[in-house]
């Protein structure tokens, strides 16, 4: 998966999953991020247009069987606000069989919680 | 780079120090057998026994994830589960309901798997009081896994989980034979 962050000010950030090393995600402006862009190879599969306030949340979930085989993947791509003191999500669930869940709070697993890094949580 | 990881067990050795630790990944299906000897081969040899009354245990199985390509950013928010399934009357697969301390650094929380029929719950192994049924954790309702490298995260090769500790329990109704393989799960975010 590819991504770019696109900024406020016309520039963007792009970073791909599969270059080691890159540490991108912490490296996110998200003072002037835009919007957020996957990309499967060459098609865009989503973009994510956030608002101020909302607080870009970005995961692959990766599910494993112990035989080594059977690896399955979900992206966790959305954002959480807090509103009147209470912490909202909207995040859409893209899984590997090409179809997307859009759940407006944690669910029970495989749509569960996330542990928050500092940088999404609220200031 | 999206991260990989390596299922280790660990056996021999003595208390806080394994002799060894095997990469499961090559040495299967099945990659683990439960069995009366503490090693990792997978043979038919220590076979765990159906009592004739009371409870017979296996040596327990002290498993970890090693981070063998490290991710971008970070891997964390482990968790292991099953189907549901298990291997049928009179046999349970226990895991501990703590996590024995095993880092890059450390292995702390080992316990030497060198007694026949040792509980590993009631006075086997130090950092396991409590256990729980493995296959009662499924996918919406899996198991945390905890980590004890800087931050509770992986974000290098060769660190680790703590240890998952695994045990198999054979009451007198279990039928004898070989078992039916069973999988177990692990589920990680990455970033």
């Amino acid at each position: 998966m590819r991504f770019r962050a696109n900024y406020s000010d016309g520039s963007n950030f792009e970073w791909d999953e599969d270059v080691p090393d890159q540490k991108a995600y912490t490296q996110i402006d998200r003072t002037k991020l835009a919007n957020v862009e996957l990309f499967f190879g060459q098609k865009l599969v989503h973009r994510l247009h956030l608002e101020k306030g909302q607080r870009l949340i970005l995961r692959r979930r990766v599910k494993q069987n112990l035989l080594g085989g059977d690896m399955r993947e979900i992206y966790l791509v959305g954002y959480q606000e807090t509103i009147e003191n209470k912490n909202r999500q909207a995040i859409l669930a893209i899984f590997d069989d090409g179809h997307t869940e859009l759940i407006g709070s944690w669910k029970q697993a495989p749509l569960d919680a996330v542990n928050l890094m500092e940088l999404e949580k609220s200031k | 780079m999206a991260a990989t990881f390596n299922v280790m067990l660990d056996f021999g050795g003595s208390d806080n120090s394994p002799g060894t630790s095997t990469n499961t990944d090559a040495l299967g299906p099945p990659n683990i057998r439960f069995k009366r000897a503490d090693n990792a081969t997978i043979d038919t040899n220590n076979p765990c026994i159906v009592p004739t009354s009371g409870t017979s245990y296996s040596r327990w199985k002290q498993i970890y994830l090693k981070c063998t390509g490290a991710p971008n950013t970070q891997c964390d928010n482990f968790k292991i589960y099953t189907d549901g399934g298990g291997f049928g009357t009179g046999i349970t697969v226990n895991v501990g309901d703590a996590n024995p301390v095993h880092t890059s650094a450390a292995t702390t929380g080992y316990d030497v798997a060198d007694t026949d029929d040792q509980a590993m719950a009631s006075g086997g192994h130090t950092d396991v009081t409590t256990v729980t049924d493995l296959f009662t954790f499924t996918s919406g309702s899996p198991r945390t896994v905890t980590c004890g490298e800087s931050g509770s995260k992986i974000d290098a090769t060769n660190e680790t989980t703590n240890y998952i500790v695994l045990q198999m329990e054979t009451l007198s109704t279990a039928s004898p034979g070989d078992l039916t393989n069973e999988t177990i799960t692990y589920q990680y975010d990455e970033i």
